[in-house]
């Protein structure tokens, strides 16, 4: 059985994916979601939060770096056996699915909310299932070199929302300035750390990077998503006082609404509809092809494309389970984006914490 | 015929998207198949909860002739306004397409006007952030409370000038900025405002026009531009309508109404204040004599509040700039000789009515609306601190200093003034 | 039957595949640096086995007759072609009367009347009987007359010869036929290749070997300005059918030894030139053997034009972009030889095409590079806003007007409704209403005979926009719109890319008429996956900008001329250096005026710097 077609894509190709897998969820809930944390100090969430984040990314390089040239499913069946290693696959693929479907139905009431708002959301999300799949099929590095040409595009976008809503900044919004207290902020950053949960398609799919670059781009990747996400934060909480700044489901959106230049640069929020849905678009597709790259691994297959269909189809079944948009809010918010880093950023350390017990990887790492 | 199954994979979503596109997908209408409200006023109901009023564009009427061939008669009303009673804003909206053949459409309402009544009563509080959470409504549309029914104020809406009342009313409330007579408020700032603390709301106040000049009568007395509200300006001619000081809110109840000075004022603590006209007493040359000044604010205020055992104190200083542009008396403010005379006299002047208005907001009306809350933020370092402050019994007796830094930049288009003729040798200068 | 393969296409596999594609190899360090997918798209090749068998062959042998073996049809034509194919394979006789009549044989000649067969002897001692051959109307009579005739049937008695011997073709070839271009030929088949392509061609008594002569003299198109691709400044010069005159235009500007010009033949019945140009130190050595590679594994009777063979060796014919530049500018074609790629000239065409075509090629003009360096930039930014217009205009359109009336200023809005107040159709089908007939009329003006072609321009837009507005059949804006997307779409300097475009706006109105900016957002997602999946020969279609490669001079913005430093990275040139960092010597010291001859040698890798003259 041979694998096939291991693509890999170059360092700064991988950076724009990871940092907007990572990034696009300030298109969704996030600010408002952080600032329900932190109140008037959300934006020292998202900074620590990123600095947390780093120090888990020291164990998942430690990690990747014992177990070179394996597939994350290997290791995992070297480390703890076959059966325990496919139960960790297993896990780690329920999650994976779990996140692409809430964070999928989530894309989906944004669009309802931002553009069609009196169209059948099963449309909306056919559609946009069928995009994604579609760059799902044709592979990583398409999506890769997507995610780098969108960038700047969606990145500039962003900042001019952020630019365009000067008139209404108030730096005393900011104030006062410890939040919520100090001890707050911290346990908060902490477990916004799941935020980032999605570096796990780094250790996942370890080798669709180069191996010499993963510390680069993986260091790289926190330190500008969290930059991004700090300052986006940072200028929601000039404009919208804290407990206004809870409310809105869809914050940026908020943002580009209240925009007003004159009689006739107002209402603009209608053009960021591109930014956000070509965000949602890579952010699904690399996420179905992680799961189904992930999959073929797992059970050996010769190529993953066979897959994309019935992923898609899952994903769209599972995406329909929550009721009502806040209830799909309150899922994705409260109880998995509140611990999923115990999971995601655990395993890894579990896997090496494992390995040095049984004293496996690292110059042992023959494959066998 | 490589790579085939790929594209008939594209083939399959394109066929889809075609049935998609027979099918009709719900969100889309015509331009021609809504009816745009520029404006809406909302007042109680007789018989209803609310009494809506929608001043609805008539398109046609408004891009005016020379639209193709026959249509856009020149006598037509540019918009028309339409009142229902209904028990809320957007079932009322419904309710007029019961009569109204095109779906009402809030995407291009750039006003909101609230009776005096309902704002007293405190549902305009209540209100408002139902309408924030619309898709259709505007952020960015103007907030105004009317002394009259608003839909009295809405069927006066025929400009002068402009054929689309919306933009009148957007010139209208744009005009903050070089008359200062006026809040700059819109729905937003009015939503955040009212959910904040440290801050209380304002909104424009607006009101039907008297239209009658009073008879000479000889004699008359000097009242400063913005000594007025709406409704008392003595006018006649143009729109029917006039935008004048601001109404006063505390916990999204309306508690007392501004003057234009006031509003002046009130805008220049919040930095919003860009330019206006006064017209002051000539200092130097008491009796009737005036200046005509100019003045704008150079930078934004700095206000600082202290935290003493005595209560609050706080400190503010604007910062203005003037222009001269008359001198009844002819005296030449340009000169250094004359100029801090001036300088100090508006001054003062402006550091009582601030006062004034401070104390009127502190004491008469309970309201911070000056913002003086939002810098007491930076008194704590946490939420929980800011919560036990109590901000607003604080500010009720917090010692308040204005100073004003006021500073003649220019005098109009004129470097000296000199003396006009005099047949007698009456040495001015 | 045919539903159940088509569904088990669309949800069925085909199995891995088993086909590897062409690309361009980089180094390992490269690859590092920008990554490069090989064969990740390819499609099974069983495909195009089951289209063999769905589409039996109707008639005949189509030319091709390497696998003619059909013993059920013995009609007497297949059977007269059978030995013709014979005739042609076998080789020169000894015997004049043999070959004379295979000649006839060959040539059908007592029905062609095209081909002359004119015997002589040769003015020798003992005299040599001879005949040549050539095509009438492919061959300069007057040439022949004085260049081969007269010389070996008066001047050759001057030389006395020993008669009848074999060596009789080098001997004329060498001392008696003053012409330039000579050949020995020894097959049959290549006799009637020469003769075919305008060549005499010469058999003598006694000798296994023929004397082709260069006769060409067939009548031509002279050289011309360009039709399509016109520029203000810049060479104005056109290419033209004749496929020497296009290589002499391209050899005119690049005077290198290194310029190869291979030939090859195409098309089984019409034996079509092809030629190849490349620049031997410079172009990369696998691009041109996959060019060879694809244009001799076609099988097909006919190529006609350069159009058809780019539908034979294309790596997404059913792509809306092209993929080959086709081009009528011999200075266009030299430049692009010079970032690295393979020019490919089809015979009777006056378009040449060079591979490997990436859409950025497809955004410039000859004259970017001809205009100043601030106005070069100005044009290329209006191009790039015109393809967004092209393909997005209209769409944008539709969606703003009935999904997303927010946006638009209130008085626009209010104008818009009060526009359509009387006009009876939705938005959808007044702009396609529009959109078609102004296709119609981009059609018409086409066809229409010249004269009349300006005229029906300005009957087309201005008369029945006029008269539908009028009309109220459309409303007034729309036709801004239409006219405004039709302007830009000939603002793309590339036909076929231009076509592209606009072709594409049509799907964008249907996307933007169904679910709005949200339906023109996922149209562009995937149009940009597409566009990045795809590959011209090798290299990716976005090449310098994803995958991100070494940073090029040359992509939307020019970089001045002495900032050009190398090549574009993609093409994976032997020699990657324009020109050395300090291309102008001359803004440094005074006193090293002479050595920019040696900084250049040390630029470059490859010793000759093509350009150099």
């Amino acid at each position: 059985m041979v694998i096939i077609n291991q693509v890999k894509i170059g360092q700064s190709e991988a950076i724009a994916l990871i940092v907007t897998v990572l990034a696009t969820k300030v298109f969704l809930t996030y600010p408002a979601y952080i600032v329900s944390y932190g109140g008037n100090a959300a934006w020292q969430i998202s900074l620590i939060s990123g600095l947390v984040t780093m120090v888990f990314f020291w164990f998942i390089l430690k990690y990747l770096e014992r177990f070179p040239d394996r597939t994350f499913s290997e290791t995992a069946e070297y480390i703890t056996g076959p059966y325990l290693g496919g139960l960790i696959v297993i896990s780690v693929l329920v999650s994976w699915m779990f996140e692409m479907a809430i964070t999928f139905r989530g894309f989906g009431e944004l669009i309802v909310m931002v553009a069609l708002p009196e169209t059948s959301i099963g449309i909306i999300m056919l559609i946009f299932l069928s995009g994604a799949g579609l760059a799902a099929y044709l592979g990583l590095s398409t999506i890769a070199r997507a995610c780098y040409l969108a960038f700047p595009f969606t990145l500039g976008a962003v900042l001019l929302i952020l630019v365009l809503s000067y008139p209404s900044w108030n730096t005393d919004w900011l104030f006062p300035i410890l939040g919520n207290g100090v001890l707050e902020t911290i346990k908060s950053s902490v477990m916004r750390s799941s935020d980032f949960i999605e570096l796990n398609f780094i250790y996942a799919l370890p080798l669709v990077f180069y191996t010499h670059q993963v510390k680069n781009i993986g260091y790289k990747s926190i330190i500008i998503t969290t930059f991004i996400l700090t300052m986006i934060v940072l200028f929601y909480l000039l404009t919208f006082p804290a407990v206004v700044g809870e409310e809105p489901y869809i914050p940026l959106y908020q943002m580009a609404r209240s925009v007003y230049l004159g009689r006739f640069v107002q209402r603009i929020e209608a053009i960021f509809v591109f930014f956000w849905v070509v965000s949602g678009y890579l952010w699904v597709s690399a996420g179905v092809y992680g799961f189904c790259h992930i999959l073929t691994q797992w059970l050996k297959l010769p190529d993953y494309r066979p897959l994309v269909l019935p992923t898609l189809i899952i994903i769209f079944a599972v995406a329909f389970i929550p009721q009502s948009l806040p209830d799909t809010v309150l899922i994705a918010g409260h109880t998995y984006r509140k611990f999923g880093f115990i999971l995601v950023f655990g395993l890894p350390v579990l896997l090496l914490l494992l390995a040095i017990l049984f004293g496996k990887g690292g110059r042992n790492n023959a494959k066998g | 015929m490589r790579r085939g199954s790929r594209h008939h994979l594209v083939a399959a979503l394109l066929v889809m998207l075609m049935l998609l596109f027979t099918a009709g997908c719900g969100s889309n209408y015509e331009p021609d198949e809504l009816s745009y409200v520029l404006l809406m006023g909302i007042d109680h109901g007789a018989q209803n909860r609310l009494r809506i009023s929608y001043l609805i564009a008539v398109p046609k009427a408004i891009s005016g002739p020379g639209q193709g061939g026959g249509g856009g008669g020149g006598g037509q009303q540019s918009a028309s306004v339409v009142t229902i009673e209904s028990p809320s804003i957007y079932a009322s909206m419904n309710m007029v397409n019961s009569f109204v053949g095109r779906k009402i459409s809030l995407m291009h309402n750039k006003g909101i006007i609230f009776s005096e009544a309902m704002a007293k009563d405190g549902s305009m509080g209540v209100i408002v952030p139902g309408l924030t959470q619309f898709r259709e409504t505007r952020g960015t549309a103007f907030i105004a409370v009317s002394r009259q029914k608003p839909e009295e104020i809405l069927a006066k809406m025929k400009p002068l000038l402009e054929t689309n009342p919306a933009k009148y009313f957007e010139l209208l409330a744009g005009n903050q900025s070089f008359t200062g007579y006026i809040p700059s408020e819109k729905l937003q700032d009015f939503y955040n405002d009212l959910k904040a603390g440290g801050i209380n709301p304002v909104s424009i106040l607006v009101a039907e026009s008297d239209e009658k000049l009073p008879p000479h009568s000889g004699h008359n007395t000097y009242r400063t531009e913005g000594d007025y509200v709406a409704g008392e300006l003595v006018k006649k001619g143009g729109v029917s309508l006039e935008a004048m000081g601001a109404a006063v809110f505390r916990e999204g109840k309306m508690v007392g109404i501004l003057n234009g000075n006031e509003t002046s004022i009130y805008s220049m603590f919040r930095g919003q204040y860009k330019r206006r006209i006064y017209t002051v007493k000539d200092p130097l040359k008491h009796g009737k004599d005036i200046v005509i000044m100019e003045v704008n604010q150079k930078t934004k205020p700095r206000i600082k509040v202290f935290l003493t055992e005595d209560g609050v104190v706080v400190e503010t200083r604007l910062y203005l700039e003037g222009n001269v542009l008359g001198v009844n008396s002819l005296i030449d403010y340009g000169l250094p000789r004359y100029r801090p005379a001036l300088e100090k006299a508006f001054e003062e002047l402006i550091e009582q009515e601030a006062m004034k208005l401070v104390e009127k907001t502190q004491h008469e009306y309970r309201s911070d609306i000056l913002g003086f809350g939002n810098k007491a933020r930076h008194l704590v370092l946490t939420q929980k601190d800011l919560e036990q402050l109590n901000w607003p019994a604080l500010y009720e007796n917090a010692q308040v200093s204005v100073k004003v830094d006021f500073k003649i930049r220019r005098t109009g288009t004129l470097l000296r003034l000199m003396p006009i003729a005099k047949s007698s040798s009456d040495n001015m200068q | 039957m045919q539903l159940k393969h088509w569904v088990s296409k669309i949800l069925g596999y085909d199995g891995p595949p088993d086909s590897k594609d062409f690309y361009l190899v980089e180094t390992d360090e490269e690859q590092e640096s920008a990554s490069e997918d090989a064969g990740e798209e390819n499609t099974p090749s069983s495909k195009s086995r089951q289209h063999k068998i769905r589409k039996p062959k109707k008639t005949g042998s189509a030319g091709y007759n390497n696998d003619a073996d059909k013993p059920g049809e013995s009609s007497d034509d297949d059977n007269e072609e059978q030995s013709k194919h014979d005739e042609s394979q076998r080789e020169i006789h000894a015997a004049l009367k043999v070959n004379k009549k295979n000649i006839e044989q060959l040539f059908n000649m007592p029905l062609n009347k095209d081909v002359v067969v004119r015997e002589l002897t040769l003015s020798t001692e003992p005299p040599v009987q001879a005949f040549l051959v050539f095509m009438e109307g492919m061959a300069d009579t007057k040439l022949i007359n004085n260049s081969i005739l007269k010389p070996l049937m008066l001047l050759t008695n001057l030389d006395p010869g020993p008669g009848i011997r074999p060596d009789t073709c080098t001997n004329v070839l060498q001392k008696h036929l003053p012409s330039n271009q000579v050949k020995k030929l020894t097959l049959f088949k290549d006799v009637v290749t020469q003769v075919l392509s305008g060549a005499t061609v010469i058999f003598f008594e006694g000798s296994p070997c023929a004397v082709s002569a260069e006769t060409k003299g067939f009548p031509y198109r002279a050289v011309d300005t360009a039709r399509t691709e016109q520029v203000v400044q810049g060479p104005q010069e056109g290419f033209v059918e004749n496929l020497r005159s296009n290589t002499s235009l391209i050899r005119r500007i690049i005077r290198s030894e290194e310029l190869i010009t291979e030939y090859l033949q195409v098309g089984a019945r019409n034996n079509n030139n092809v030629a190849i140009m490349y620049l031997a130190d410079l172009t990369n050595p696998d691009l041109v053997q996959e060019v060879k590679r694809r244009i001799k594994g076609i099988k097909t009777d006919y190529v006609a034009e350069s159009g058809v063979l780019e539908e034979f060796i294309e790596d997404h014919p059913l792509s809306l972009m092209p993929q080959i530049v086709k081009t009528e500018r011999p200075d266009r074609v030299s430049s692009m030889l010079l970032e690295g790629k393979v020019a490919i000239i089809v015979d009777n065409t006056p378009f040449v095409m060079l591979v490997p075509g990436l859409l950025f090629d497809f955004l410039h003009s000859p004259e970017d590079h001809y205009v100043r360096f601030s106005h070069s930039v100005w044009l290329r930014i209006i191009r790039v806003f015109a393809v967004f217009l092209t393909i997005l205009l209209p769409a944008f359109y539709v969606a703003i007007a009935t999904f997303h009336q927010e946006m638009i200023p209130t008085d626009l809005l209010l104008s818009i409704a009060s526009a359509r107040e009387r006009v009876p159709f939705p938005t959808i089908v007044e702009i396609l209403l529009m959109e078609l007939s102004f296709e119609l009329v981009r059609e018409a003006g086409v066809r229409v005979p010249g004269i009349i072609g300006p005229t029906l321009g300005i009957v087309g837009t201005l008369i029945l926009g006029q008269a539908a507005v009028a009309a109220s059949i459309v409303s007034p804006i729309l036709i801004i719109i239409v006219a405004v997307t039709g302007l830009s779409s000939y603002a793309i300097p590339n036909y076929a890319a231009s076509f592209g475009f606009r072709f594409m706006r049509f799907f964008f109105i249907f996307l933007a008429t169904t679910l709005g900016f949200f339906g023109i957002s996922s149209g562009l997602f995937v149009l940009l996956c597409l566009l990045l999946n795809m590959k011209s020969f090798g290299v990716p279609y976005l090449a310098p900008v994803a995958p991100k490669t070494a940073p090029s001079a040359d992509i939307i913005f020019r970089f001045p001329a002495w900032q050009q430093e190398t090549r574009p990275d993609y093409q994976q040139t032997l020699d990657t250096r324009r020109q050395p960092d300090l291309s102008r010597v001359w803004t440094t010291k005074r006193s090293k005026q002479p050595t920019g001859e040696s900084e250049n040698k040390d630029g470059d890798k490859g010793g000759n710097d093509a350009g150099a003259t």
